[in-house]
């Protein structure tokens, strides 16, 4: 009995121990890419290549997911709408879903699965195929030169992707609720712009994704960064990042929204 | 005599991967402009050195120093600063993936310089005319076979004009043509510029035809040394067995096991 949770003790020690310290690792990770970001804003070539690699290239799944889900959404609304008699709110109700909750996050897991995905695969093949190295050999910083840019591109892509995202499911909404059902554009462009707040909405998903964007790019490098050399470890480390940044976005989705509304 | 200063020198300098020591004690003078090999068999710790050398790990114990300026005991700008005149060519040739040829071997003129365009294109044509590889500009490295990735990577590591090249098995996984083509750009490079050549391998009948000295290492520690020469004359059972290939000697080619095979296929599962 004694031994046991003699046992148990010393597993939670060491759980404890091992959180603490990937946690303190991932904020000192964090800290050495800001202070190695110069490079990042002085040659915009690579800024602009990443956020060409990881954002524009995400593009299609997120308009083409955001249209669906608008669509989706505007026939669930319509249902249920029109059994309270108002069924030309179907706009407003589809805009301030996503706009709040839907749009941040949906667009935040896409593009972990997407983009996150990638960074992670990218930086951990160019550790296994040592050019990490070549580049110390060569005196150049691999935090300057790849993390720094990838970090900053997915934290500028992400959030665009989200309005973006947001659009194709607005879009998606009026082509089912006025091109499929009939209802008047007019009113459903109205109510939209009646209903849906600024500040409330619009702002507050805004900084939702921005923080979803920084968490999976946090993520994505460190994974990438810490991963294993080899082929197995670089499958694990990019599972890890889709695994670990999904959790985190439904967290800090549930964190923001009892603080945001 | 005179003697030639040392381009890189190792003193009493140790390594380990957490508790497995890979490196003890291991004291190496490398003189300025010579060509030096280090051999020994695979997973001796030939590749940790060239790393000790070019500061990307740390040593446990011990000095290093690059022309006479410490490498254990320098910061990563200091480090920098020395790497400038190092060129390292890796054993698989670390090509930057994201970029071409022509932008690969232009990488570190790019960094360090502030060369126009024209005269960086001129560099970088005349480093890809020496290796013979010019016409590949455009080529992306996944375009490359193994022996053209080498040469690009050797073009970009002489870009700078090193004063100290480090070689990580050059001549591994290469054609005959491939590998006779690598070990005369090394040898001439050395000629022209006279650049200091540290090649790490276990081809011991290529690089006994072209180096000044050789060191051998095995289980951690130096165990020879010497000219070509002197090489062929050491009578080290250890050194005959490896020059010559043999399967028996003092190194074993299998794994320690307690076990007999035959103990190991008469004993019944339960």
């Amino acid at each position: 009995m004694l031994n046991r949770l003699y046992q148990l003790t010393s597993q939670i020690g060491h759980v404890t121990v091992r959180v603490v310290w990937q946690l303190g690792f991932a904020i000192r990770f964090l800290g050495n890419i800001i202070w190695h970001s110069k490079k990042t804003w002085t040659k915009p070539i690579l800024l602009s290549q990443n956020i060409y690699f990881f954002g524009v290239l995400s593009l299609l799944i997120i308009i083409v997911s955001g249209f669906f889900v608008g669509m989706v959404l505007g026939l669930q609304s319509y249902t249920f709408l029109t059994r309270f008699g108002s069924p030309n709110t179907v706009g407003a109700m589809v805009a301030i879903a996503l706009l709040r909750e839907l749009g941040p996050v949906l667009s935040a897991l896409l593009f972990a699965g997407r983009a996150g995905s990638a960074i992670t695969a990218s930086i951990g093949l160019m550790k296994v195929t040592e050019q990490f190295d070549a580049m110390r050999a060569m005196a150049v910083n691999p935090i300057a030169q790849v993390i720094a840019p990838r970090f900053w591109a997915g934290i500028i892509s992400m959030p665009i992707l989200a309005a973006l995202f947001n659009l194709a499911g607005i879009w998606g909404s009026y082509f089912v609720g006025v091109i499929m059902i009939g209802l008047d554009g007019g009113t459903f462009w109205s109510q939209i712009l009646v209903n849906v707040d600024w500040y409330n909405d619009v702002l507050n998903g805004l900084v939702k994704s921005t923080v979803f964007g920084i968490s999976i790019a946090t993520i994505a490098v460190l994974k990438g960064y810490n991963s294993k050399p080899t082929a197995e470890g670089v499958a694990q480390a990019t599972t890890q990042t889709v695994v670990m940044s999904a959790l985190a976005i439904l967290a800090l989705d549930f964190i923001l929204t009892t603080f945001m509304f | 005599m005179p003697i030639t200063p040392s381009a890189v020198r190792l003193n009493q300098v140790g390594f380990s991967y957490g508790s497995h020591l890979i490196l003890r004690d291991i004291t190496l003078n490398i003189p300025q402009g010579k060509i030096v090999a280090i051999m020994g068999s695979s997973g001796s710790g030939k590749t940790t050195l060239i790393r000790l050398m070019a500061g990307l790990i740390e040593a446990k114990y011990g000095e290093i120093f690059f022309q006479e300026k410490p490498i254990h005991a320098a910061s990563e700008k200091l480090l920098n600063q020395y790497r400038q005149n190092m060129g390292i060519l890796f054993q698989f040739g670390a090509l930057l993936t994201d970029l071409n040829v022509f932008e690969n071997v232009a990488f570190p003129l790019r960094e360090h310089t502030c060369l126009p365009e024209e005269v960086i294109r001129n560099l970088v044509a005349l480093k890809l005319h020496v290796v013979g590889l010019r016409g590949t500009e455009s080529l992306m490295p996944s375009a490359l076979s193994g022996g053209m990735a080498k040469r690009v990577a050797l073009a970009r590591a002489i870009v700078l004009d090193p004063t100290l090249m480090l070689y990580d098995e050059p001549f591994a996984g290469l054609d005959p043509i491939s590998l006779s083509t690598i070990a005369y750009l090394i040898k001439q490079l050395q000629i022209a510029l006279g650049t200091t050549t540290i090649i790490v391998t276990h081809d011991i009948e290529q690089s006994l035809q072209m180096v000044d000295y050789a060191y051998f290492i095995a289980n951690g520690i130096v165990i020879a040394q010497g000219t070509p020469k002197e090489i062929h004359h050491n009578k080290s059972p250890w050194l005959k067995q490896f020059i010559k290939g043999q399967q028996d000697g003092s190194v074993s080619f299998a794994y320690p096991t307690t076990q007999s095979l035959t103990e190991e296929l008469l004993t019944p599962l339960c």
